[in-house]
């Protein structure tokens, strides 16, 4: 089966620019931090280490026992979510203490920081949705660490 | 560093509105949720339509709607709600 896929992905993929990229390639086998290997059946587990050896550049490599990123939004345990946003909070705000620093006048500085940093994390107030709960009772407003950290981190800029 | 809570306020008002339209996090957190979740409802329920550009000399071309197999659209059917179609086409 996994080579039917293979196959079909090189002869129709390749020509239109899809390449396969086997470090990028995870496979999502618990969110547990426990390989799910060892307990299934030889077949199932003969199947899955295939797939990981062929696609994902092994089986150690490939295989994502935490969580995965997808299109840059982290799919996994809360502790993956969290660190995933933290290290993505770091990166924002070094980026906008880079900001003041290189760049003197103030309206090209909030220029870049509204059309470019600004979006650096809003594909991560999805997932910050399905893993924090909102501190406040309103339905309409979303209060949790990281959504606190981004507006402290909006308001230390303006200020 | 935090700002006066008006001045936070004023900041972040779109700016067609008269703010600086900076993003309010906690505020735009549900949207972010809400809207694509809308929209994969509609699209699972209702298909999804190509774009297809047409040539202005010709007569536009009648345009498919390509439908999921059932096993999804089954998936999604639970979530629907009387005005979750429209709340996926708000721009």
């Amino acid at each position: 089966m996994s080579t039917t896929v293979r196959s079909a992905y090189i002869t129709i993929g390749q020509p239109l620019g899809c390449k396969l990229k086997e470090q990028k390639c995870k496979v999502l086998t618990s969110t547990a931090n426990i390989s799910p290997l060892p307990f299934l059946t030889s077949q199932h587990a003969g199947s899955l280490s295939t797939v990981l050896t062929t696609y994902c550049g092994g089986i150690d490599k490939g295989e994502a026992l935490n969580g995965v990123r997808i299109l840059g939004a982290p799919v996994g345990n809360k502790s993956f979510v969290e660190q995933y946003q933290n290290k993505t909070l770091q990166k924002l705000t070094s980026a906008v203490s880079t900001l003041h620093h290189l760049i003197s006048d103030p309206q090209i500085a909030t220029s870049l920081f509204k059309f470019s940093l600004q979006h650096y994390t809003s594909h991560l107030l999805l997932t910050d949705i399905l893993h924090n709960k909102s501190t406040t009772s309103t339905t309409s407003i979303h209060n949790s660490d990281f959504t606190n950290t981004i507006n402290t981190i909006t308001q230390s800029f303006i200020s | 560093m935090s700002i006066p809570e008006h001045s936070w306020y004023v900041a972040s008002t779109p700016s067609g509105l008269g703010g600086l339209g900076f993003d309010d996090a906690a505020a735009k957190s549900i949207p972010h949720l809400i809207k694509p979740l809308a929209n994969t409802i509609r699209l699972a329920l209702h298909g999804m339509k190509p774009q297809i550009v047409a040539s202005p000399n010709l007569k536009e071309p009648p345009v498919p709607v390509l439908l999921l197999p059932k096993l999804i659209v089954n998936s999604y059917r639970s979530w629907q709600s009387s005005n979750s179609y429209h709340i996926s086409n708000l721009s």
